[in-house]
């Protein structure tokens, strides 16, 4: 299953989110794995809180980087969106999402 | 454990010799070395090259890469050359550790001829009374200078690796300029592990606590490895390294699922660490399969399934633990007869408040509250 960029994300809150100064740090308690999140990582993960979609985040990041072409920033999240997506770190909320 | 996950034997650890030269005042094998040194000159029954080359034979089966020599001291063993040809012959990736008193020109070419990935020397200060002292040998520093001078001249890769303890670490500066004379390729400062001779140091007060470690640790990070050519690296476990170091995986720690330890006796255990405790040690090369060893050792196994979930104390509750699998638990079955017993380094410091909070998850109480 694929992102669906305009349903709400959320995360998953088996997951130990871990703020480091270049970054963030993500374990999952069962299997002992460990990711790490660069900093826009560790912004995006901190900022889906159940009500954002993919749409929104791309909106409000290409606001606070806007030397950053759109593109790049859509290409980067929905990658790293998707990533997180397939192995159960975020999923879609049933929140309803105001428009980008 | 299934056979499907049976971890790939990449590298075999050879403690080429019981003996040695020198009489270190941190040795963690001493007693296998004080036993063997016993043994009147020629009687010590080393392993026939045949039997080494059989062994790596049936250890590429299972995915052998890599081997490094150490010891004792290697080059005590008449036999280590013969050794090192069939490494070459087999294509191996070679580490030697040695304390390089013994190391000699006509060493130089089988050297020379090997895939070498590096010769670890040991050098504990920056001058002659510091290492002579530590090492319990007059002149040992003298000599180990000469072997780094001729790896220096025939361009062979070196570490250097110091034992940082209260009476050498004002020589860490010095022992860098050294370590540029000589063009080596990195230096490791390791403290010293309260294990074997180690722990007398430690409770004589000679160890450097752990907030002196940590702040060495910085500044070496963020001083000395500025000036220094080659890599520095400081023996802490990973939990003390900044995010960046995580993150981009510079840093290495031991590979204890794909590693086998080969005795000088021909016995088979993690590590050097059959040496001192005879329980770990679980095959010979000359009654066993080294197939049948890797796969059905009940405490190789036994282990495969412990780790790292089954750590215990910090080790369990730590963030990197999937990763470090617990540092060393060679020193951590030798302190507490427990291999899955927290590390010695990072329990201290989370009983003193030391430990980095973002890397530690609740105590199991804490998490039912
Ligand atoms: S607490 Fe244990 S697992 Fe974590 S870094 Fe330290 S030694 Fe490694």
């Amino acid at each position: 299953m694929n992102i669906k960029n305009d349903k709400p994300l959320h995360v998953n809150p088996d997951i130990v989110f871990r703020e480091e100064e270049e970054g963030a740090f993500l374990f999952h308690p069962e299997t002992g794995e460990l990711k790490c999140l660069n900093s826009m990582g560790r912004i995006i993960w901190s900022m889906c809180d159940g009500q954002i979609s993919a749409d929104l985040l791309e909106e409000k990041i290409s606001n606070k980087y806007p030397s950053v072409p759109r593109d790049e920033i859509h290409n980067d999240l929905i990658t790293f969106l998707e990533e997180l997506f397939a192995i159960g770190y975020i999923g879609h909320s049933t929140a309803v999402v105001p428009p980008a | 454990m299934g056979i499907k996950s049976l971890p790939q034997l990449r590298s075999l650890y050879f403690y080429v010799s019981g003996q040695c030269n020198l009489n270190c005042r941190h040795c963690w094998q001493h007693k296998r070395i004080d036993e063997d040194s016993m043994v009147p000159d020629g009687n010590n029954a080393e392993i026939p090259p045949a039997d080494l080359f059989r062994v790596i034979k049936e250890a590429k089966e299972l995915g052998l890469y890599s081997i490094k020599f150490t010891g004792g001291e290697p080059f005590m063993n008449p036999l280590f050359i013969d050794y090192l040809n069939i490494a070459k012959n087999e294509g191996l990736r070679v580490v030697i550790e040695t304390n390089g008193t013994l190391l000699e020109e006509s060493h130089i070419p089988r050297l020379k001829a090997l895939n070498l990935r590096e010769i670890a020397i040991s050098l504990d200060g920056a001058n002659q009374e510091t290492h002579d002292n530590f090492r319990q040998k007059k002149g040992a520093y003298l000599q180990t200078l000469a072997a780094l001078k001729l790896l220096a001249k025939y361009k062979l890769p070196v570490q250097l690796i110091m034992c940082i303890h209260r009476k050498n670490k004002d020589e860490l500066g010095d022992l860098l300029l050294l370590a540029e004379q000589y063009k080596v390729n990195s230096v490791k400062i390791n403290p010293i592990q309260p294990m074997g001779r180690g722990q007398e140091l430690a409770e004589k007060g000679e160890c450097l606590p752990l907030s002196e470690l940590l702040e060495l640790s910085k500044y070496c990070r963020e001083n000395l490895s500025k000036s220094f050519s080659g890599n520095l690296f400081f023996g802490l476990p990973i939990s003390f390294r900044p995010f960046e170091e995580i993150r981009d995986r510079t840093f290495s720690v031991c590979q204890i699922f794909s590693i086998l330890g080969l005795l000088s006796g021909g016995e088979l255990s993690f590590c050097g660490i059959g040496h001192n405790n005879r329980e770990l040690i679980f095959g010979n090369i000359y009654e066993d399969s080294l197939p049948d060893v890797w796969k059905g050792a009940p405490l190789l196994n036994e282990l495969r399934q412990c780790l790292p979930k089954g750590l215990k104390g910090v080790c369990g509750r730590c963030l990197l633990k999937s990763t470090c699998l617990g540092e060393c638990r060679a020193e951590a079955y030798e302190r507490t007869g427990d291999l899955l017993a927290p590390h010695w380094i990072c329990q201290e410091a989370l009983d003193s408040n030391l430990f980095p909070t973002t890397r530690l998850l609740p105590a199991a109480d804490k998490l039912k509250e």
